[in-house]
């Protein structure tokens, strides 16, 4: 390396020990050469981009992560959480790879808020942070019917706690109790998730624990299985799946355990579960209504050739909170944050964007604890609508039936895509 | 191919050490995810690379740099990557390749040839 990275890069690392006694970490193109770039959010999205923005701009940049916890609790194979095949513990990352092996400075705080004027961010202690560039990838927030303990009816849809709040809920239930669990209205995060959630509870109750005279009974809003419908129809059909399409939450009472909600035109329906799995339908996070970022929608618009902001400038969004076609799920998360890093290196090194973009969403899903299906789309950079669209719209979404050798395939899958996102 | 049915590897390596080694082109990351080598280079600076971006959609599957962490195949230093992409027996790296153009497999192509092979990296054909 020259003498000036050098010299840039032990400034950095002073001003960054600096941040712990002033209030504003002085990061910034004014203070050094060196563009600042900060990830909010270190997700699969957010993990993969600041992990690339270093991986491919190296001494040219510096890379702060913003995140509020210090272990990530992947949501890919959660699932099979509920069903004894694996730990939490097993899908936990921590950030020590970005640290030492791509010099990304980590903050372990949460942020208040967004000042888009002065490029600087608030944080929770409200200490502030200064930014050439915001990448944010803050994931979901959830849109609830009515204010009730989500200890009590668990969506399980951000993984970790809640995840083994449900296993626990699931493993008291005895030969007869009802499982209950909603789908959200599309979009959400994970389109086969619920589904998978469905037939491999069911396939636990049926035949782990040999209950014959339980039900797993599913609420969805969506009209029909959005993704993978012949797979997730065998699969119900053979763990014995109640699905009920068209079925719109209104009232969830924790108390109880009982849902209202409308099916079809009948509203005032009500179910009663020992365990009810309400997933909530899906916005973007509450950071990015916040700082004015959705023009009216519930994701926020982005140019799909960078993720930033067509509401404003240097602020991007990857991941769930963006809106376009692509699903909102940790591959494709990760796959839109490698083209958002190029992007920002180009924008900062005043390079044109990358013109053709492209981007691949592939999934497995299990659907009992030996049996996986998996589900692929490969997305193309739609120029007039701004968009990202399937590359060929009669082949994809392609996907296999479940099967023991894509169960066995699945993690081998999940192994590479962590690793190419966490370490 | 692409992907190999063999060995079954379960065990994330979440947690696995890492050391850095200064370097004159940048800094050199010996990483060690599940027992193999991996030597990752930070550059100094940043180029374009179409190829590069283009390949980024392989490493989720195939690794960072085209390096696989278990017994799917790596493909870092394959220069053979564009005669058999759209070939594999594996049903979803076929799906996967149904979505590329033959040039931009080319572009991947040219990228993934100038990437170092890790130690164990697995990257035979013959299955």
């Amino acid at each position: 390396m020259n003498n000036k990275n050098r010299l840039d890069r032990r400034d950095f690392i002073k001003y960054l020990s600096l941040g712990a006694l002033f209030s504003t970490i002085p990061l910034s193109s004014n203070v050094a050469t060196i563009p600042h770039v900060v990830v909010v959010g270190a997700g699969f999205a957010g993990s993969t981009c600041a992990k690339y923005l270093k991986l491919w701009g190296g001494d040219s940049i510096n890379v702060t992560i913003i995140e509020p916890n210090s272990i990530y609790v992947s949501p890919i194979l959660s699932n099979l959480v509920l069903n004894n095949q694996i730990t939490t513990n097993q899908l936990s990352f921590n950030y020590d790879k970005h640290i030492n092996s791509y010099q990304i400075n980590m903050i372990y705080k949460s942020v208040s808020t967004i000042d888009s004027v002065n490029k600087e961010l608030v944080l929770s202690d409200n200490s502030r942070v200064k930014y050439d560039k915001v990448i944010l990838a803050p994931g979901i927030d959830f849109i609830k019917t009515n204010n009730y303990d989500f200890t009590k009816v668990p969506h399980a849809w951000i993984a970790g706690e809640q995840t083994n709040i449900l296993k626990t809920q699931i493993d008291s239930m005895v030969d007869g109790d009802y499982f209950v669990m909603t789908i959200p209205k599309s979009p959400y995060r994970c389109p086969p998730g619920p589904y998978e959630r469905a037939c491999v509870v069911a396939d636990y109750l049926k035949n782990s624990k040999g209950f014959t005279n339980s039900r797993v009974i599913v609420l969805d809003e969506n009209s029909d299985i959005i993704v993978e419908k012949q797979n997730f129809q065998n699969a119900f059909n053979a763990h014995g799946v109640d699905y009920r399409p068209n079925c719109k939450v209104t009232q969830v009472d924790d108390t109880n355990k009982t849902l209202t909600y409308t099916e079809g035109s009948i509203a005032g329906k009500t179910i009663t579960a020992t365990v009810l799995n309400v997933i909530p339908n899906q916005k973007a996070a509450k950071i990015i209504f916040d700082t004015g970022l959705t023009g009216g929608g519930n994701f926020a618009p982005v140019n799909l050739l960078s993720y930033e902001s067509t509401i404003k400038s240097d602020i991007h969004i990857i991941g769930d909170s963006h809106h376009s076609s692509q699903p909102k799920a940790g591959h494709i998360g990760n796959s839109e944050a490698k083209i958002c890093a190029d992007a920002v290196l180009r924008i900062l090194s005043n390079n044109p964007l990358y013109q053709n973009p492209k981007t691949n969403s592939a999934c497995y899903s299990p659907t009992s604890s030996t049996e996986a299906s998996w589900l692929n789309a490969v997305y193309k950079y739609d120029a007039v609508n701004n968009n990202m669209i399937l590359t060929d719209s009669s082949y994809y979404p392609k996907s296999s039936p479940s099967s023991t050798y894509n169960y066995r395939e699945m993690f081998k899958w999940s192994e590479n895509l962590f690793a190419d996102t966490f370490s | 191919m692409l992907y190999r049915k063999s060995k079954y590897l379960w065990g994330l390596a979440l947690i696995s050490s890492f050391a850095l080694i200064g370097c004159g082109g940048g800094t050199t990351v010996d990483s060690n995810p599940s027992g193999t080598t991996q030597n990752i280079t930070l550059p100094t600076s940043f180029s374009v690379n179409d190829g590069r971006l283009l390949a980024a959609n392989c490493a989720q599957c195939h690794g960072t740099n085209g390096n696989s962490v278990n017994s799917w195949d790596s493909i870092a230093g394959k220069s053979d990557i564009a005669g058999e992409f759209y070939e594999d027996e594996n049903a979803l790296m076929g799906a996967v390749a149904h979505g590329f153009t033959q040039n931009e497999v080319d572009n991947i192509a040219s990228w993934l040839k100038t990437l170092p092979k890790n130690n164990n990296s697995n990257d035979d054909n013959d299955d």
